[in-house]
């Protein structure tokens, strides 16, 4: 059973009723939605909060999750980048972007998990993720963490770079292909 | 139909990260209801992308209070709420005519009529929450069940190897472990006794192939020195030639592919 169905068949717990199976979900995904969310909110108190409205709305929306749609990981994301972005809205991006770097730099990161098999796969997947970040043009990167973490449109993105809308749509593409591509499309949540 | 363009896959990047204007979204939208196997594919694409960017923020560890916060919150029923499947049928309404007793004893009867149904409501979700967790309980032990089988198989498979490490000149004498490995679907079972580590450090566990060493992580022996670890995705075929141990500082060599520590045993298998 791979991760995806180990985790769906969680979901269908969890859909249930069954508080045990949401804890062994918030196990597995706390530590990459909490450091999502840190990022996009730039305080660990704001962060606290996103995260636990987060698993508080996956609880009473379970019924409506659609494997059909993608895995409960990816879904537990997209939750979470939602909700931190709604928190920051109104916030001066200049303060966003100062709280954002100061946590950046201060990364905790989770200890080692008892299963060395786990941990071994999961610094895999981390050393992956780097390299496929730092391995995309500066620009690239730029708008894509840009519409990520800041939740910009890129018509304001392209305004803040100074460049053509068009040549943002085409570079926020062609990043994304690349991260993909670098990744191993089983690895991720 | 409208027919595919480039630029809807433009929409498709937009779509993933949640930044499409509305005009983008309502065209993309309607362009994917009338079916576009190009976009679908794109986007699915593309959501991995996205995820990479997700993983990509600095990791830290999620404080343990929001834990307990999130689970005192649906113990309780303040996360109450949740979409549950209508079985209410509406009822047409009636004309009432009637003086000020007969209104009075209409309400007392509605009350009474809504006091009854919320407690069998009450009753029938309980019921059905517990059943609900008794399936899930029983589901989770054939879970547990069905694991056991796979992992006990790694030490009865035909081509399953068993290797047993010795220590090296710097390891201790001490120090027993042994490697249960099949090959054919890259599981493995570590046996390891006297693994209690010295102080700020910790016995790491490398796979040795043709490509030079593979951390498979740190092995957290418990209070009696004794561990007992699975091991998955290890390489398939054969290509591991050697499995060892080296003593790191506390969680492990920095680099995946090389012990920055002694190696304190060895073991080699055959053939």
């Amino acid at each position: 059973m791979n991760d995806t169905e180990r985790d769906r068949r969680c979901w269908e717990r969890v859909a249930g009723g069954d508080p045990t199976a949401l804890s062994e979900l918030y196990d597995l995904y706390a530590d990459l939605l909490y450091s999502l969310a840190l990022r996009i909110v730039g305080s660990a108190s704001d962060a606290e909060e996103v995260l636990q409205d987060s698993w508080l709305q996956a609880w009473r929306s379970a019924r409506s999750y659609d494997p059909a749609r993608g895995a409960v990981g990816a879904w537990l994301v997209t939750i979470t980048r939602s909700r931190a972005l709604d928190r920051i809205r109104g916030l001066g991006s200049r303060r966003r972007a100062e709280a954002a770097a100061s946590v950046e730099a201060q990364a905790d990161p989770p200890p080692p998990t008892a299963d060395p098999a786990t941990g071994y796969a999961r610094r895999v997947l981390r050393n992956d993720v780097a390299t496929a970040i730092t391995a995309l043009a500066p620009q690239q990167r730029r708008v894509v963490e840009m519409a990520y973490f800041e939740g910009l449109s890129q018509s304001e993105i392209a305004s803040k770079l100074g460049a053509p809308l068009g040549t943002v749509k085409s570079w926020t593409r062609q990043a994304l292909l690349k991260l993909r591509e670098r990744v191993p499309v089983e690895a991720l949540p | 139909m409208s027919r595919h363009r480039d630029d809807h896959l433009d929409l498709c990047a937009a779509h993933v990260l949640g930044v499409l204007d509305e005009a983008g979204r309502t065209e993309l939208e309607a362009h994917l209801a009338e079916g576009c196997p190009e976009c679908e594919a794109e986007l699915r694409s593309l959501s991995g992308g996205a995820l990479v960017l997700a993983m990509s923020a600095a990791q830290h560890r999620a404080p343990a209070a929001v834990r307990a916060r999130v689970l005192a919150e649906i113990d309780s029923g303040g996360a109450s709420g949740r979409q549950l499947e209508t079985n209410v049928v509406p009822l047409p309404r009636r004309a009432w005519v009637a003086g000020p007793a007969g209104a009075l004893l209409a309400a007392a009867a509605l009350i009474a009529v809504a006091l009854a149904g919320v407690t069998a409501w009450r009753r029938t979700e309980e019921l059905t929450r517990r059943l609900a967790v008794a399936r899930a309980q029983a589901d989770s032990l054939q879970r547990v069940l069905d694991e056991e089988h796979r992992w006990a198989s790694v030490l009865t498979a035909p081509g399953a190897r068993t290797v047993t490490l010795a220590p090296t000149t710097a390891g201790a004498t001490a120090l027993a472990a042994e490697v249960h490995y099949d090959p054919a679907t890259g599981r493995a079972l570590l046996f390891a006794q006297g693994f209690t580590a010295p102080s700020a450090s910790d016995y790491e566990l490398w796979a040795i192939t043709a490509a030079g060493p593979t951390s498979l992580g740190v092995v957290h022996a418990g209070p009696d020195g004794r561990a007992v670890v699975r091991l998955e995705r290890i390489a398939r075929d054969g290509a591991v030639a050697a499995f060892a141990v080296s003593r790191e500082a506390t969680g492990g060599s920095p680099d995946p592919h090389k012990p920055s520590g002694p190696v304190v045993m060895l073991g080699k298998i055959a053939g």
